[in-house]
């Protein structure tokens, strides 16, 4: 079932239960109602019984103080009293007796001799229908029917109170006394009915009406001042009839319908009066049923309003649980997003060990087993995790318990395990859950095959640059070292801890090269260039050495330059080795002088550099004398020496700066720089008769011989092959004017 | 107002302080004048009648006097030196214990018709009530005002009060019933004898007070106005104009409204 479908469903059933508590409150408010009715004619009733109970009472007792004020009255005055005395007693008697109207005396026959009212003289009022019925005069208070009236002189004895009200009225009671054979007097008292209607009237705020009753059910008064329904009169007879049949009080439902009307009723104990309260239900309940409506008019609303503002309160309160519902949702999604996106493995386990969250990368590694669907995967625990990764040097399950229980703030460790996709490495972080309430622990896995892979590489390379014979420098773009191979120590006698830091050119500069050569240099480097060149560079031990070097920028993906590698390889023994074969290659062994060759170069400089600077440059152009003749007698090796030894004559007589050379097998030449032709001629004289004068010894005898030069000046306009084809025709003429002598050429000099 | 009332009561003051030659010719004349007698024996007597409910009642439980016209008797009292003593009288017995000098002044709120002040001396009124009668809760024959003057209609009227006259005067149709004896008033219309008694407000304030049974019938409209105030005999020049001069002050200062406030009677109250 979706969240939407229990969340309609949910709605519903809180609508419902809104209209539930309406319902409720309704019958619960229309109940109250029922009760408070009940409640209502219970009270009534109770209350009618206690007024009729007081009325009875009230009436009772009033009567009983009237008999006892006539009984004394008649006793007193029976004997002696004088009709004024009569007169005065019975006046008195009335002071504060304002239950009684008058007060009479009857005479034997029943005549009123004697009255409080002068209107009542002479009257004889009928006494026949007085109660209780022994005789028309008796010792016993006897009480007579109801009047209409004020007093005895007007009136009237009320026959049907169906007709009539009377506005006034009162009931007269009689007593009376005979001694011995004296004559019968007797005191009427007229009862001021009103006197007890004002106790009765006192409870106006109950509807409740009373008719104060006879024992022969003849309604003596009442506080009803309409007429009487001759219903109420039946019921009165009938109540009475009960009283004569022994049932002296109790509750009567009466009435046409049954139950609209209830009466309580009470009749005295002594005296033949009782009191019968009427009650209309009707009356009684319309009050009550006026609250319940006000109740219902009032609370109903009200609840109404409340249910409503709960029902307003409960869409609210949803829809901001639904708002946050979604955000939490948008969270979690991007939480889990987050997660799967992590190329770590992330697992969360439960205080009992056990996977309650993981993430997608984890079913990637392959530990999950998810890729076995057929199989039935047992549930994943921390344990099953520690049974993957297990090793050789420990089983990680218990540090991983550890950090679960909290025992351990951490764990972490490097394992082998073997996947779908083969052996992998990865790396495990444990740590635990923190805060609370939720305990247990997050384990982290991170694939770190690649890494090492790429450590197992770099550590060949590293050895493998370790192993080249070449220093090999990195150094960051300010060129300063950053790593160092130990080759780089062994060229240039600096640790690679005192080369950290620093820059090559502190370290190894000679001084030989000049600025423009490194400004090449780093002008090349710079523009992500190799450059490849050759130099002089001086140990630490200040000793220079020759060095092939190589600089090679490297650049980040962005082609920006972050490093150089400089491969430095020593060639000292190189370069040493070819200027050895330069130097053969130009060199007469024999002699140790220039070859052809390379006088031929110097000739060529010097012609340069003479018209460079306007210099005079001579050549001589010698030859030795006969030589083959030497040779031929003396031996090779004879002619050999005699050729050293001119050689010596001719470098003994010459400058530095002049250049010398052997240009065929007894043929010399000289150059002579800054030297006009007068004083190459004297200085080609000196060399003749140096040569003239040496000896040479050979197989125990001494032999010498001459020489023949030729002089010439050499012109601006002169090639190599110029001058010296010059320098070799006046040779030629000095070989040809008898040998050993000098001849200089016709140069135009 | 309370200023201009000031300065009478002041003016009245020093007239009284600074006797003018003529004050002193007048006291020349009287010169027994209760007053001075009043002043030097420290002692005013003063008429009441006890039954006389929130005027001059006697608490039946307490013995003690208590109503508007006893606290005026103290304060007369009080204003000239003099301690109070009361002497019961009632409106039969007025003029002649007034007359007999049985008391300096009667202070019951005693009404003021023609046939008193032909023997009598009246202050200014201190209170103006109408008539009003009393019946019983039950008497189904007197509804309204207008029940009461018809025929067999019995009308009880206490003897000597102004009620006394007027109403033998009003009554056309009912017959009117004159009593003598303390509460025979009451006691005929409790027991039926009588229909209504004609009382005045403030006696019909306590037959409502204390008695259950008795129901007001008040005039539809104003039907007899009479003002009350306090008798004394006539002759007495000063006492007279001191009494008169002590009415206008108890006025003034708001003494007699505070009593009648105190006693119910802020309605009858006549402050000016």
């Amino acid at each position: 079932m979706g969240r939407q479908t229990i969340s309609r469903y949910a709605d519903l059933g809180f609508v419902l239960f809104i209209v539930l508590c309406l319902v409720l409150s309704v019958l619960s408010v229309r109940y109250h109602g029922r009760t408070m009715e009940r409640e209502v004619i219970a009270t009534q009733v109770k209350l009618a019984e206690l007024h009729t109970r007081a009325a009875i009472e009230h009436l009772a007792q009033t009567i009983a103080t009237v008999d006892l004020l006539m009984r004394s009255l008649l006793e007193s005055g029976y004997a002696e009293r004088s009709s004024e005395g009569w007169k005065n007693t019975l006046k008195a008697a009335l002071i504060n007796s304002p239950q009684l109207r008058s007060l009479s005396l009857l005479d034997d026959g029943g005549r009123v001799i004697i009255s409080t009212n002068e209107d009542d003289l002479g009257l004889t009022p009928a006494v026949d229908g007085f109660l209780p019925d022994v005789g028309p005069y008796s010792d016993l208070l006897r009480i007579g029917p109801p009047y209409h009236g004020r007093d005895l002189a007007d009136g009237r004895e009320i026959l049907d109170w169906s007709k009539t009200q009377p506005d006034i009225g009162f009931v007269p009671v009689i007593r009376s006394i005979s001694m011995g054979e004296g004559p019968r007097l007797s005191l009427m008292a007229v009862l001021n009915v009103d006197f007890f209607l004002n106790r009765l009237s006192q409870r106006e705020a109950v509807p409740m009406e009373f008719d104060i009753v006879r024992y022969d059910g003849r309604i003596l008064f009442s506080n009803t001042e309409s007429p009487h329904t001759t219903a109420r009169i039946a019921a009165d007879h009938r109540i009475a009839e009960n009283w004569r049949a022994g049932v002296e009080s109790g509750v009567v439902h009466w009435g046409p319908e049954g139950g609209h009307a209830v009466l309580a009723h009470r009749v005295d104990t002594r005296l033949p009066v009782g009191v019968i309260a009427h009650i209309s239900l009707d009356t009684a309940l319309a009050a009550a049923q006026s609250e319940s409506r006000s109740q219902q008019a009032t609370l109903l609303p009200i609840i109404a309003l409340a249910l409503f503002v709960v029902l307003v309160a409960y869409l609210m309160f949803r829809r901001i649980g639904e708002r946050q519902f979604r955000t939490q949702q948008t969270e979690l999604m991007r939480t889990g997003q987050l997660l799967d996106a992590l190329p770590a493995a992330v697992l969360l386990f439960d205080d009992d060990g056990r996977l309650v969250l993981s993430n997608r990368t984890w079913d990637e590694t392959g530990l999950s087993g998810a890729t076995d669907p057929g199989r039935n995967v047992p549930p994943m625990t921390i344990d099953a995790l520690a049974a993957h990764l297990a090793r050789d040097d420990g089983d990680p399950a218990q540090p991983m318990r550890a950090v679960l229980t909290g025992d351990s703030p951490a764990f972490d460790a490097e394992f082998a395990a073997t996947t779908h996709s083969g052996p992998r490495h990865f790396q495990l972080m444990v740590r635990p859950l923190a805060p609370a309430p939720f305990q247990g622990a997050t384990a982290m896995l991170l694939d770190v095959t690649r890494r090492r892979e790429a450590e197992q590489e770099s550590r060949l390379l590293r050895a493998a640059v370790n192993a080249v014979p070449s220093g090999i420098v990195i150094t960051d773009t300010d060129a300063c070292v950053e790593w160092a191979n130990p080759a780089f120590t062994e060229l240039t006698g600096y640790a690679i801890e005192e080369a950290l830091g620093r820059r090559p050119a502190e370290l190894v500069r000679s001084g030989l090269q000049g600025k423009d050569f490194y400004k090449r240099l780093w002008d090349t480097i710079c523009a992500g260039q190799v450059w490849r060149g050759e130099l002089i560079n001086k140990r630490k031990d200040e000793s220079l050495y020759h060095e092939a070097l190589t600089i090679a920028p490297v650049s980040d993906e962005h082609g920006s330059i972050q490093h150089f590698v400089a491969i430095k390889e020593d060639i000292s023994e190189r370069k040493r080795l070819e200027a050895r074969l330069i130097e053969l290659a130009r060199t007469d062994p024999l002699t140790g002088l220039a070859n052809r060759r390379a006088f031929t170069e110097s000739l060529g400089a010097e012609l340069d550099r003479m018209r460079r600077h306007g210099h005079p440059l001579s050549v001589l152009m010698l030859d030795v004398d006969l030589f083959k003749r030497v040779n031929d007698q003396h031996g090779h090796a004879t002619g050999d020496r005699v050729l050293r030894t001119v050689a010596e004559a001719m470098r003994t007589n010459v400058r530095a700066t002049d250049a010398l050379g052997r240009v065929g097998g007894e043929e010399f030449a000289i150059a002579l720089v800054e030297t006009g032709g007068d004083a190459a001629l004297e200085l080609a004289e000196r060399i003749r008769s140096a040569v003239a004068a040496a000896r040479i010894e050979t197989h125990g005898q001494s032999i010498g011989v001459t020489m023949s030069v030729g002089v010439t000046v050499a012109r601006g306009d002169d090639t190599v092959d110029g001058v010296l084809s010059r320098a070799d025709a006046a040779l030629y003429a000095a070989k040809s004017g008898g040998r050993n002598r000098v001849t200089r050429a016709d140069d135009g000099a | 107002m309370i200023r201009t009332s000031q300065i009478i009561a002041a003016l009245t003051l020093c007239a009284m302080a600074i006797p003018a030659p003529e004050r002193a010719f007048a006291q020349d004349i009287e010169q027994n004048s209760r007053l001075d007698r009043i002043i030097a024996s420290k002692l005013l007597k003063v008429c009441v009648w006890p039954d006389y409910y929130g005027i001059s009642y006697r608490n039946p439980k307490s013995g003690l006097l208590d109503g508007i016209d006893i606290d005026m008797a103290n304060a007369l009292g009080a204003d000239l030196g003099a301690t109070v003593e009361f002497v019961d009288s009632s409106f039969a017995r007025l003029a002649d214990d007034v007359l007999a000098a049985q008391c300096d002044v009667a202070m019951f709120a005693i009404g003021v018709t023609p046939s008193r002040q032909k023997v009598l001396r009246f202050t200014a009124p201190h209170l103006v009530s109408d008539i009003y009668a009393i019946t019983t809760r039950s008497n189904r024959r007197i509804r309204s005002w207008n029940d009461i003057d018809k025929p067999g209609i019995r009308v009880a009227v206490a003897k000597g009060t102004l009620h006394e006259p007027i109403m033998r005067d009003k009554l056309q149709h009912a017959s009117l019933v004159v009593l003598d004896t303390p509460h025979a008033r009451e006691q005929e219309v409790e027991s039926g004898r009588a229909d209504v008694f004609m009382t005045d407000y403030p006696y019909s304030r306590r037959m409502l007070d204390n008695a259950d049974w008795a129901r007001l019938i008040a005039p539809d409209a104003v039907y007899h106005l009479t003002p009350y105030a306090y008798a004394l005999a006539p002759g007495d020049e000063r006492w007279y104009a001191r009494l008169q001069d002590f009415v206008a002050t108890v006025k003034a200062d708001g003494r007699l409204a505070a009593a009648a406030e105190r006693h119910q009677l802020s309605t009858i109250v006549k402050t000016r």
